[in-house]
């Protein structure tokens, strides 16, 4: 609560280097397509911009902009597409959960997609990657001489 | 006073936006001479480290006594029957800063690739000179080309083995 207060009211707000793992948790149809020894590591990071929203929500762009809000120190926020092509809908979404611990972000970034038919749910893919995020400090008065 | 005291406290005397420009080094049987001009933005982070964002592509690490050194690495391994395919890359920026305004050094990118008995390894590079720019790097956020790492090679080029290929697989 002390943290929130020194870092205002918005304390998710900022740019964000992602560090994601290198290996999904994968659920539904597509959990056995990749089913094989391979192993990746890497320490490649990723940029995120979160804003705090005139409505009191958040903005995350993560590679789309997923939008929610933080409730008891626990940020959500998600994105979903459906488009229907004749007696088919089919539907993406991307959804972020996280919290701040000393400084850091850590949580979970789920992407999947599905399809129903008439006959209902004909496919689901479902992958959840973890994640630990360090806050980019710099700020254009530490390095612009002369200001 | 008020900047010392700012870039006492953010740690980020070299933080910002940094005109770079890459000349590409010869190799056995290359050319060089290849220049690549980039804008390359420096961060520094709540934890200390140090994050260049060369065209997209983020390397960590840190800045020392006016020496920046930052990499991106990536393991990968894949076993099929008997045999292993293990690579790493490793792309590493190292330079020297002069003043707050201007820094040289190099760009280099490894590759060591192991299949089965075979190993392969690749070394390349471009010397580097850079001078810092009045803009906010906050703009070029979001450029996520990946220019300098995904055009290498491994996947393409291991991902396809036929069982044949790794003779025996029991």
């Amino acid at each position: 609560m002390l943290l929130a207060f020194l870092l205002g009211c918005s304390p998710f707000e900022g740019t964000w280097v992602f560090y994601f793992d290198a290996e999904p948790a994968v659920s539904g149809d597509c959990a056995d397509e990749d089913d094989d020894d391979s192993t990746y590591d890497t320490n490649r990071g990723m940029l995120v911009d979160i804003y705090a929203l005139g409505s009191g929500g958040y903005a995350v762009v993560l590679e789309e902009v997923l939008t929610g809000e933080a409730r008891f120190g626990v940020l959500h926020a998600e994105w979903l597409e459906e488009y229907t092509e004749g007696t088919t809908t089919r539907s993406n979404y991307l959804a972020l959960d996280a919290t701040l611990e000393a400084g850091a972000m850590l949580g979970e970034v789920s992407t999947g997609s599905w399809r129903e038919s008439e006959g209902g749910s004909d496919y689901t893919c479902d992958s959840t990657y973890g994640f630990t995020a360090d806050r980019i400090t710099s700020n254009r008065d530490s390095y612009v001489e002369g200001e | 006073m008020t900047a010392l005291w700012l870039l006492a406290a953010c740690g980020g005397g070299y933080d910002g936006s940094w005109l770079m420009s890459f000349i590409y080094k010869a190799e056995e049987g290359g050319g060089s001479g290849q220049r690549d001009d980039l804008i390359v933005d420096i961060y520094t982070t709540a934890s200390g480290q140090t994050v260049a964002n060369l065209a997209g592509t983020l390397m960590t690490g840190a800045i020392e006594a006016g020496a920046i050194e930052v990499s991106l690495v990536e393991s990968y391994a894949y076993k099929r029957g008997n045999c292993t395919y293990e690579s790493e890359q490793r792309l590493t920026l190292t330079g020297e800063f002069s003043g707050t305004a201007a820094v040289a050094g190099d760009l280099q990118l490894e590759y060591t690739g192991r299949d089965c008995d075979e190993t392969e390894t690749d070394v390349s590079g471009y010397s580097m000179t850079g001078l810092r720019l009045d803009a906010d790097p906050a703009r070029h956020v979001g450029s996520f080309s990946n220019y300098w790492f995904d055009d290498y090679y491994y996947y393409e080029d291991y991902g396809d083995y036929d069982d044949e290929d790794f003779g025996d697989t029991g």
